[in-house]
């Protein structure tokens, strides 16, 4: 089983807890904006092979989304932080 | 017929508890219970004004008088109390507060064996030294959502939706026939 230190709890608790919540630091288009602006928003994912920035939910747990740092090829999550704070820089 | 609608049904009514020796679950005579958010520095006014202790640090609980005060998330708050909840604590909580009595049914585990129990359907590692006396956290025992509250060494308290009370029971009476005799 996959654990992932919830940045609200403090340690790392067991996947089972958490629910993936899509790519994290996508933002909406500022008005007025193109039909593609809102398409690259809806629809266009980076989906790397190596390091993802997405979205977690500790859904049975403390109830808060946060971001985390995951590799794709070895599944290992690298760095998980609070929304609003800076992307870590993290090597894979 | 208004009074049978009126008067909520027992949660454990037509549910059967199975016997494990050395791991007792029962229901717990907690019986009111007011869930509500609030930012840590915020509640601790409230709170000192009040004349009151500080809130407990995040996954903790803590007894205040005569309620248990229970921390699952950053800026959530559960009370949890035998009594009828005063008015004291519904001004603490303040007017976005929910009542949540008659959808929740608190168990008591207790027994030498709890934690076997436990561990056969809960993913966190509830050893002392990671899970202490004290704590409470929101997990799974199963696939059901609970929140669990370590009391004592051998003593928890879990707080379930009454829904899931079926599933709760249904699981722990799994166990029951995998878990080793002695």
């Amino acid at each position: 089983m996959l654990l992932i230190p919830c940045p609200y709890c403090g340690f790392p608790r067991p996947e089972i807890e958490f629910r993936h919540a899509g790519e994290a630091h996508l933002m909406r288009p500022e008005e007025p904006a193109s039909d593609e602006a809102y398409a690259a928003f809806l629809y266009e994912r980076e989906n790397p092979k190596g390091i993802a920035a997405e979205r977690w939910r500790h859904v049975h747990g403390c109830g808060r989304y946060f971001n985390a740092l995951r590799d794709t090829v070895s599944d290992r999550i690298l760095a998980v932080y609070k929304p609003g704070e800076v992307r870590p820089e993290v090597a894979s | 017929m208004a009074d049978l609608m009126l008067t909520p049904r027992n949660a454990w009514a037509d549910l059967t508890v199975a016997e494990i020796p050395g791991a007792t679950l029962k229901p717990s005579p907690t019986r009111h219970r007011v869930l509500f958010q609030a930012r840590e520095r915020e509640l601790e006014t409230r709170m000192k004004a009040a004349g009151m202790a500080a809130p407990p640090a995040i996954l903790r609980a803590r007894m205040m008088d005569d309620v248990a005060l229970l921390r699952p998330g950053p800026d959530e708050w559960l009370i949890v109390s035998e009594a009828e909840i005063s008015p004291k604590w519904h001004e603490i909580a303040g007017p976005g507060a929910i009542e949540i009595s008659h959808g929740y049914a608190g168990i008591e585990w207790c027994g030498p064996r709890v934690m076997l129990a436990l561990s056969a359907g809960c993913p966190l590692d509830l050893h002392e030294s990671a899970f202490p006396v004290g704590m409470a956290s929101r997990t799974l025992y199963g696939k059901s959502e609970m929140l669990l509250w370590r009391q004592d060494h051998a003593r928890f308290h879990m707080e379930v939706a009454r829904s899931y009370l079926s599933a709760i029971l249904a699981f722990f009476g799994e166990t029951a026939r995998h878990l080793p005799q002695s």
